[in-house]
This record gives structure tokens, C-alpha cells and sequence, in this order.
């Protein structure tokens, strides 16, 4: 499986390189654009740093007791110490980071990972008791329940989507019983109705998804500059650098939005070769979670696989306004500190089960699907 | 080693992996269609959309129209008012709160507040934060000095309502007020947060003084607002390039502002100053007619309020503000009721940028070094609008006495009735009357007294009007006019009815009559419905439940003066006089003249009038004294000596004057309130007055109110 970790690198490792690109880019509006280059080149450095880390631990001891136990724990005490006031830092009334030194951290970064994690172990040792109901079914539901609530209750609600979205194609994959997920779906979604029915913010970005030019003043001004910025870019983009939207008229430009900043300046060759990268990236992962030397390694470089995947396809359709404006960083791409380096760590763990896979069958079942 | 060697496999492994796969496949694809869409096909509608969201109309204030004296002089006009705002956006983040501590510095705005407004608008970093409303020039050129130090801070200039005068004429003047949203639905051509007049001129021509309110089509900057920017002269503009250097503005798209019409005054405004000088610490009114055509030259009514504390009452301060800025007349509740420094002075019409820092500095309060309104401002503000604890013994200073406070006339009802009388022939001016000091009904029961307990003897009715005999009226009003003629003459001459001044929130008064009695005490029994006799002697003399304004007096005065027709005051010059047909004659209007002027000369020959305080050699001052009872006089008899009776019981002191040969003819009436006499109290205000006016204008021909167009849309 050499190949496929070659593949998983050399991708990753591009879109590393147009993120940091991108980001010098949108930050180059007046104030400190070199300072954030520096910034970002430290994150992506101490990723790989973190990636060579991961990739050369045997991924089996993550399923040791004390280590995921710790893991575990460590994430839910983040979570829950981020929520005191003090503690965590408040950033657009959302209290999601803790300062540390001259750098915020983001525990919920750190929780999805513990989240994959408990769950490929449970999923693992539950195996036999995969199509029952209370040992099969509920336990995964709660431990996901937990950790996304506490993400939730530190305002985020793009987080917690991802976690739950991760937490039901490992327990599909893992064999759980495809009716109570089906049946589980209309309990999530009236949960999530209700969390965006009581929030008057998160109504109105809903009816401005359905009708951005409605709100054009507030909440649907981001998306309808999102679109100005993908209609800017056409078919080859104005070039790096040469975008006009980041300049105060596409908030976020180069954090959550950098996509629409990749559509004016790359064009939709830069889009769709974005696109591309990530269905490469993440069908060669796939494969390698389809040829782990077990069941363990399969659902953790699933799981992970499934994360960023997902979170990838989600803001992208976003921000080209297919999806209800909800703000989380495109994988590799965007800046933020926490999300990269974790990003990177995981990589570094589907490298490991990668490189330990068995040798490929002739018929590989997963490969042919993806 | 824990796990299986076959990873995933169990039955239908295959199927939900192609599952995930076409899931995930199909999203990707509906991704690329869109960015099809997006970046090749609906490129030039999506662009097109997109540049048009970015115009965005940016609402250019009209100012309200400028309220002129009947000299020309402004009463009320808009100054540039500068807000200084920080838009966080602009200022890099680490710098913020440099920023915020440079501008305490600078201009006193609390960092922590600065900071926390900072930070409740942290998801649009290019909203305009207020930093501070209405600074002074000086720090206004402060902030402009240190602007290198203060990236994202801004000015905004926008036109602000000034009352040159301050408390002189305020209650006429009226305040403003921030609209409601009932108005805002049902008016056209009104925008959120503009502020409305509530009462007085300002409330009664808030159409004619309301602009139109332009705008100019700007290129909105990110989530927030396009930079209101001012140059080095104050000059507002917009920040016209972004740092793109694209275009802000856009061509061709802008309407000019236009300013809400000018109000002409009928008003005086020396003598305005002048009446409320002279009534000083009294709680009264003086009111001063053209007596030929019913134009205000003064409305004067203490104590007033100075309107310019509800415009620089800054309406988005956070309410903790409290907390920062410690109560300045804590402890000390008198402080509020002595003059601060700003009201001894005269109030002089200041002139350009002079008055906005005068503005800022009374906002004040004088003494603190702050430039902010608010503390003395939110206080004085709570207490005028009755949000304050009342205090009773603190007359309310929102009610303009003149027109909408109601008092019993006393005896200067005599000059009604005495016309009424005189009209009707009941009398004529050989009628008398004995006055023995006492009245009674039919010879017998209870005594009405005359003021003068010895007795006037027999007098006429001149002689009952220069000495206010009050038995000659018992008997004019219970025997010879009787209740109904009263009531049939009152509804004549305007009494118990507005006069129609424009101004809102006039009171009506109340001439009692049967009528009024027995609907009064409907359901009651039929004794306590009925009207008796003694009730018809109270009234003549001006007691008894009968209320006036002065403002009602000064129109009868006009009366007397004029030939006999009844005035319609007006402050609007473009209203222009409106009066009834003659209602009495000459013969009579000879008769009442000859006793009012009596009552002015001052000694021998015959004895000394009441009013003989007014008396003006070489110039022919009418006039009637009034000394209206506002207690029992059992009451009164209570205390031995009159200087023993508590302010409260003491009576209204009322003198009704008018001159009759000078133009304009002086229609006067003085009110004030617990004054004891009307000889005493009032009086000498009337003759300050007649001198001061005349003294002034010598021989006036501006007099002569413009006779504009009349028409309808004066009206609200």
C-alpha cells in the first residue's frame, strides 16, 4: 500500500501548498499579510512535524486502553474547560478558543479527532453485538451525543453537524443496522430544526440561503459576494493576488470563504481542480480503509477519512449556495491553527494504517465502489 | 493483537460502501455543476446582481426648518453636530485597544466602553461604532490632530437642532422628540431615529418644519457602512475610493436633501426675554398680544425648560453607563433648583461654531470638565418628562401656564362682565349700585363681602371697575345679567373655549352654568343639580369654579382695545389675523376704557385705581386687578396677619392691561400664581412691560404682521 500513502501525501501536500498560497493572497488587504504567511507556514510545519509523529506510531496502540482513554478524556475536559469564562476566548460571540501563549487553540479541533477514535474501538470491540439495538446501536449514538452537545454549547453548530455526519457513516460502514439509522435521521433533524428555529441568526441565514438577494444587507450579503466572487473568476481567474472581492466586500475570505477566493482568482480551473483533489484524496483514502490489516485500523482511517471529506464537500457547497451559510474551514486549505495541524495528524494516521495494510487482492471490494 | 484479519467485511459490506461512494459522488458532482453554473453560465447575471447589491442608498438628513422671531432674528436653527465613530475593521486588531485608551485621553470616551461597544458589534467589524456624540470643535480638531495614531477612527457631521435662546421661549418653542413607531407607519417621508416635535411650535408644525430627506447611491463597504468621512474644514464626504482604489460613490445617483420650510414668528423675542426676566423665580405667566390683530409678541410662562437638553440627549447610550459616571446632584436635591451658571446669564443669540461648545459645555453643566450632555442632561431629562420621582413642592415646568394653565379669574372677570352688562343695557353708565361692604341674596341669609369691608358707597360701574367694588358686580351679575347671559356672553367672548392659538395642548377654562352643573352632578341628588343663586354671585367676581387662561384674558383685553372684536392669537405670521364681527359698541367700549383707565391713575384728583401702579404719564394704559381666592376664606382667616398665609393659600395675582394709543395697542395679561394681590404682584410686571416694549421700539412700523397666504397646509 505504499502507493496509495504516496498519493494520499503528494495530495494533501498540494493542497497544503494553494492553501498557504490562497491565504497569503486573501490576507493581502492592508494589514499584517506577511506576519499571517509566517503564522501559516509555522501551522503547516508543526503539522508535519505532528503528520512524520503519527504516521510512524503503530496505530494499534491507539486502541490501547490508557491511550484512547486519555485521549478521550483530555478532549472532554477541553471542551468542557473552554466553556469558563476566562478560560476560553470569546471571538464574534462564540467561546471556542483557549489562548495559549501567543496562540489560540480550538479543543473542538482536537475533539473530532477523540470522537473517530472512541468510536473505531467501541465499533471494534462492539463487532459482535454490531446489529443489536442497546450494545450495538445506542452506545455510539451517545458517546457522539456528548461530544457533539459540548461542541454545541460552545455556539458552533458546523462542528457538531460534522461530528454526527462522521459518527453515522462509521457506524454504517461498521455494520450497524441500517433501519436505526434511518429511523434516527427524523430525531436529528428535528433537533437540528429546533436548534436553528430557536436561534433567530441562524433562521435568517436559512432564509437568506433560500433567498440571499432578500437580505442582501446582512445575511445574505456573504453569499451573494461569494457568488460576485465565482462569477469574477469565470473560466481561467484574474490570477493570484488579482481578486477584488477579499478586499472587505467577502468577509472571511480567507478562513471559512477562501473557496469563492480560489473561484475569482484560479477560475474554475482552480475550482475544479479543487474538487478533483479532494475525490482523489478521498478515494484513495477509502482504499486504504478498505485494505487495513483490520477492522480497527479500517474504521479509524474510515472515520477519518469520512471527516474531511465531508467538511470539505460541506463548505464548498456552501459557499457556492448550496448549502445554509454555516461556517467551518475547508481542509488543508483555509488559515486557522488548530484545524491544520489536527488535519495533519490524522493524515499521518492514515498513513500509518496505509503502510501496514495487507497486500492489495485482486479484487479489492471497497476500490471499484470509490 | 486486537481486530480482525478480514477489516470490514460482513454480509452487505459491498452495497453500503457504494453506498458512502454514490453519496459522496453525487455531492461532488452537484459541486461542479454548480461551480459550472456559477463561473460559466449565469456569469454575467450573477456579476450583475452582485454589483448592484453592492449600491446601497445612504440617507442624506434633511434639516429642519429654521423658526425665525418677528424680527428675523433665529430662534432656532441645525448645527453641524460631530460624532466621532471607530469603525474596527479599519483599525488593526492588536492596535484596538492603543486606540481606545488614546481617545480617553483625547476626548474622555471611558476605554472600557469603547471596548465593550467593540465588542457587542464583533461580527460586522465595519459597522461605525459611536465613540462619542456631539464633540466639541476643539476635540473635533484633537482627534483630527492625533488621526495618524487613530487608524479606523472617524467623524460624522450631521445637522442638529439648536434653540439659540435656550430656555427663553422653550415651552413655545416645543421639543423633539424620537418618533414612535406608530408614526413612523402612518407618516410618509420619515425615516427611523428622526426626532419629531412633541409639543409646542415644534409639535404643532412638525409637517411644515420636516424636510425631505435625500440620498446619495454609495458602494457598501463590506457588511458595513460606506466611511463618513470629514475633511480638515468639517466638511462631511464620503470615503470615495476603497483600498482598491474602486469607487465608492456612484455617479448620478443622488438626490439633495431638502430643508423643511422657515416659521416666521409673530414673537418678540427682547420682549420674551424681558417677560421672563421680570417674572424671575415666580411661578406665573405674562402674556402680550397685538391687540389689533391678535399676534403673540410674548408668551412667556415660569419656569420653563430648555429644549435643547432632549436634542443632546444621547439616545444611544448603553444604560450601565450610570455606573462609569457618578450622580452629580446626589445628596444635594436643591442643586437642580438654583441656576446653574448658564441660566443667570442672558441668554444671547451665539453665533457659529460659538454655540456648539457653548451646547456642550451647559450640557455640563458648567463646572465638570466633561464635554458629554448626558449626566445633567438624563437627570434634568427624567424630571421633565416624569420619569423622576415628583416632587410637590417643585412647580412642573412642562406646562406653559399662559395658554394651558387654567386659573379662577377673579376680579378681573369684572371687565367681562361689566362689557356684558353694559352691552345687553342692563346698565348703564349712571347705574349704581350702594356697596355697603356686604351683599345679600334678597336682603337676607348669608353675606358675600366686598373686599373693602367699609363699603365703596354708591358707585358706577367706572367706579366699580377702577376700585373693584365687588357688590356692584354681585348685583350686575345675580340681578341684572343672570347665569344663562353669562354663560351666552363667555361662549362670545371665547371664555371656556380655546382661542385657537397654534399650539397644541391649549386649555379651554370653564365658565360654570346650569348646564354644566347638573351634568356634573348627574345621579346625585336634585339640590346638589341644581344651580342657586349664590353660586351666580361667586361667579361674578371670577370665583366659584370659574377657570381662565391668561392667554383668554389677553384676547378680551384685545377686545377692549380694538373696537370690540374678538382676536384669534397667532404665533405663525403667515396665519395672519382672524377676528369676529364687532360684539360691543362704542358707547360700551367707551365705559369699560373710561373704568380701566381709572383704575390705573394714581391719585388726586379722585383716589387711586387698584392698578394705579401701571399708571404711564402720556400714555393711556388700561387695566384691571385680580385677586383670585384659591382656598375658603375661612381658610385665610385662619392666620392673623396676611404675610402668615402659606405660599400655597395664597391667592392668584392677575392684572389685565392694555394701552390704547401707541401701535401696536399692548394687549397684556399678567398671572401669577400665589402672587396674594394683584396690585402687588402683578401689576408692576405689566407696567415693566409697557415701558420696556415702547422704550424699545419708540414709534414701530414692523409691526404690521405678514399678510401671507393662508391656506390650509399650515394645518397638520
Amino acid at each position: 500500500m505504499k502507493h496509495e500513502t504516496t498519493i494520499v501525501l503528494s495530495l494533501v501536500a498540494a493542497l497544503s501548498l494553494v492553501g498557504v498560497l490562497m491565504v497569503y493572497s486573501a490576507s493581502a488587504v492592508g494589514g499584517d499579510a506577511v506576519g499571517m504567511l509566517h503564522r501559516e507556514l509555522f501551522f503547516v510545519l508543526i503539522g508535519l512535524v505532528f503528520m512524520t509523529l503519527s504516521a510512524r506510531f503503530d496505530y494499534h496502540r491507539w486502541n490501547d486502553r490508557w491511550i484512547y482513554r486519555s485521549v478521550t478524556g483530555l478532549a472532554l475536559a477541553l471542551l468542557l474547560i473552554v466553556l469558563v469564562p476566562g478560560i476560553g476566548v470569546k471571538v464574534d460571540g462564540a467561546r471556542r478558543w483557549m489562548q495559549i501563549g501567543g496562540f489560540r487553540f480550538q479543543p473542538s479541533e482536537f475533539a473530532k479527532f477523540a470522537l473517530i477514535l472512541l468510536l473505531a474501538v467501541k465499533l471494534n470491540e462492539n463487532r459482535e453485538y454490531a446489529k443489536r439495538l442497546f450494545r450495538g446501536f445506542l452506545p455510539p449514538v451517545g458517546i457522539a451525543c456528548v461530544f457533539a452537545g459540548l461542541v454545541l454549547a460552545e455556539r458552533d453548530l458546523g462542528i457538531p453537524a460534522m461530528m454526527i455526519g462522521t459518527a453515522g457513516a462509521m457506524m454504517f460502514l461498521g455494520g450497524v443496522r441500517w433501519q436505526f439509522l434511518l429511523l434516527s435521521v427524523a430525531p436529528g433533524a428535528a433537533g437540528l430544526f429546533a436548534l436553528v428555529w430557536f436561534a433567530p441568526h441562524r433562521l435568517r441565514r436559512l432564509f437568506a440561503f433560500i433567498n440571499p438577494w432578500d437580505y442582501r444587507d446582512d445575511a445574505g450579503w456573504q453569499l451573494i459576494q461569494s457568488f460576485a466572487a465565482f462569477a469574477r473568476g469565470s473560466l481561467l481567474g484574474r490570477g493570484v493576488g488579482a481578486g477584488e472581492q477579499k478586499h472587505g466586500y467577502l468577509p472571511a475570505a480567507h478562513t471559512d470563504f477562501i473557496f469563492p477566493v480560489i473561484g475569482e482568482e484560479l477560475g474554475l480551473v482552480g475550482t475544479l481542480a479543487i474538487v478533483i483533489v479532494f475525490a482523489c484524496l478521498a478515494r484513495t483514502a477509502y482504499r486504504i480503509a478498505a485494505n487495513a490489516p483490520d477492522r480497527f485500523g479500517a474504521l479509524l482511517a474510515s472515520g477519518i477519512t469520512t471527516m474531511f471529506t465531508m467538511q470539505a464537500v460541506f463548505i464548498m457547497m456552501v459557499t457556492t449556495g448550496l448549502l445554509p451559510t454555516k461556517g467551518l474551514p475547508l481542509p488543508f486549505i483555509s488559515y486557522g491553527g488548530t484545524a491544520l495541524v489536527m488535519q495533519l495528524t490524522l493524515i499521518g494516521i492514515l498513513i500509518n494504517v496505509g503502510l501496514q495494510a495487507r497486500a492489495p487482492e485482486p479484487t479489492p471490494l471497497l476500490v471499484h465502489a470509490v | 493483537m486486537p481486530g480482525s484479519k478480514k477489516p470490514l467485511r460482513y454480509e452487505g459490506v459491498e452495497l453500503r460502501v457504494q453506498l458512502v461512494a454514490l453519496l459522496m459522488t453525487l455531492a461532488l458532482s452537484v459541486l461542479c455543476l454548480q461551480l459550472w453554473r456559477l463561473q460559466m453560465v449565469h456569469l454575467a447575471e450573477f456579476r450583475a446582481l452582485a454589483e448592484d447589491n453592492r449600491v446601497w442608498p445612504k440617507r442624506l438628513k434633511s434639516e429642519r426648518g429654521v423658526i425665525y422671531a418677528n424680527d428675523g432674528t433665529v430662534l432656532a436653527d441645525n448645527r453641524a453636530s460631530a460624532d466621532v465613530v471607530l469603525v474596527p475593521g479599519e483599525c488593526p486588531k492588536e492596535r484596538l485597544p492603543g486606540v481606545c485608551e488614546s481617545l480617553e485621553r483625547i476626548i474622555e470616551a471611558p476605554a472600557d466602553l469603547t471596548l465593550a461597544k467593540i465588542q457587542e458589534s464583533a461580527g460586522e467589524p465595519f459597522t461605525q461604532i459611536t465613540v462619542k456624540r456631539d464633540v466639541s470643535k476643539s476635540a473635533l480638531m484633537r482627534v483630527e490632530e492625533h488621526s495618524y495614531d487613530l487608524p479606523g477612527v472617524f467623524t460624522v457631521v450631521h445637522p442638529q437642532r439648536r434653540y439659540r435662546y435656550g430656555k427663553t421661549a422653550g415651552q413655545v418653542l416645543g421639543y423633539l422628540n424620537e418618533i414612535t413607531q406608530e408614526e413612523f407607519d402612518s407618516w410618509d417621508n420619515y425615516s427611523k431615529g428622526d426626532l419629531v416635535g412633541r409639543s409646542g411650535l415644534e409639535g404643532r408644525y412638525e409637517k411644515w418644519l420636516h424636510g425631505r430627506d435625500g440620498y446619495m447611491h454609495v458602494t457598501k463597504y463590506a457588511a458595513g457602512l460606506p466611511q463618513l468621512r470629514t475633511d480638515a474644514r468639517g466638511v462631511p464626504y464620503i470615503a470615495e475610493r476603497d483600498s482598491l482604489g474602486n469607487t465608492l460613490e456612484e455617479e448620478g445617483m443622488r438626490q439633495e436633501p431638502a430643508a423643511g420650510k422657515p416659521l416666521h414668528l409673530t414673537l418678540d423675542i427682547q420682549l420674551q426675554t424681558y417677560c421672563e426676566e421680570i417674572l424671575g423665580n415666580e411661578t406665573g405667566a405674562i402674556v402680550v398680544l397685538d391687540g389689533d390683530t391678535g399676534a403673540v409678541l410674548a408668551l412667556a410662562s415660569m419656569p420653563g425648560y430648555d429644549p435643547n437638553i432632549f436634542v443632546n440627549r444621547d439616545f444611544g447610550a448603553p444604560k450601565r453607563k450610570k455606573k462609569t459616571e457618578p450622580k452629580e446632584n446626589a445628596g444635594a436635591p436643591d442643586a437642580q433648583t438654583a441656576p446653574g451658571p448658564e441660566e443667570k446669564e442672558t441668554p444671547k443669540p451665539a453665533d457659529g461654531q460659538e454655540a456648539s461648545n457653548a451646547q456642550a459645555a451647559a450640557g455640563s453643566g458648567g463646572a465638570a470638565p466633561t464635554a458629554d450632555s448626558t449626566p445633567r442632561g438624563n437627570d434634568e431629562l427624567r424630571e421633565l418628562l416624569g420619569l423622576a420621582k415628583p416632587d410637590p413642592s417643585r412647580p412642573n415646568r412642562m406646562i406653559h401656564r399662559g395658554y394651558a394653565g387654567q386659573y379662577p379669574p377673579g376680579s378681573i372677570f369684572k371687565v367681562f362682565l361689566a362689557a356684558a352688562a353694559l352691552e345687553e343695557g342692563l346698565i348703564t353708565p349712571e347705574t349704581t349700585f350702594f356697596c355697603p361692604g356686604h351683599f345679600q341674596i334678597g336682603g337676607k341669609g348669608n353675606s358675600w363681602y366686598c373686599w373693602r369691608h367699609s363699603g365703596h358707597g354708591s358707585v358706577t360701574v367706572v367706579e366699580a371697575l377702577a376700585y373693584s367694588c365687588d357688590v356692584f358686580f354681585y348685583n350686575v351679575g345675580l340681578n341684572k345679567l343672570g347665569v344663562e347671559r353669562i354663560a351666552k356672553w363667555a361662549h362670545k367672548l371665547g371664555m371656556s373655549e380655546k382661542t385657537g392659538i397654534d399650539l397644541p395642548g391649549e386649555m379651554p377654562g370653564l365658565i360654570p352654568d346650569p348646564e354644566w352643573k347638573r351634568l356634573l352632578n348627574k345621579g346625585k341628588p336634585v339640590w346638589e343639580q341644581n344651580w342657586h343663586p349664590g353660586e351666580t354671585v361667586n361667579l361674578s367676581i371670577g370665583q366659584g369654579g370659574a377657570t381662565t387662561t391668561p392667554l383668554q384674558n389677553a384676547v378680551l383685553m384685545a377686545s377692549i382695545l380694538n373696537g370690540g372684536v374678538r382676536v384669534r392669537p397667532y404665533l405663525n405670521q403667515e396665519l395672519g389675523p382672524q377676528n369676529s364681527e364687532r360684539l360691543f359698541s362704542e358707547a360700551t367700549l367707551a365705559t369699560v376704557i373710561k373704568g380701566m383707565r381709572l383704575c390705573v391713575e394714581d391719585g388726586p384728583p379722585a383716589p387711586s385705581g387698584t392698578g394705579h401702579v401701571a399708571y404711564t404719564p402720556g400714555m393711556a394704559v388700561l387695566g384691571k386687578t385680580g385677586s383670585a381666592q384659591v382656598v375658603s376664606l375661612k381658610v385665610q382667616k385662619m392666620f392673623k396677619r396676611p404675610e402668615d398665609v402659606p405660599r400655597k393659600y395664597r391667592e392668584h395675582a392677575w392684572f389685565v392691561a392694555g394701552v390704547l394709543d401707541r401701535q401696536p395697542k399692548l394687549a397684556i395679561c399678567v398671572l401669577v400664581e400665589h402672587g396674594f394681590h394683584g396690585a402687588e404682584a402683578a401689576a408692576p410686571l405689566a407696567k415693566k412691560v409697557i415701558d420696556f416694549y415702547y422704550a424699545k421700539t419708540g414709534s414701530r412700523e414692523t409691526m404690521t404682521a405678514r399678510q401671507g397666504d393662508t391656506d390650509g397646509d399650515v394645518l397638520r
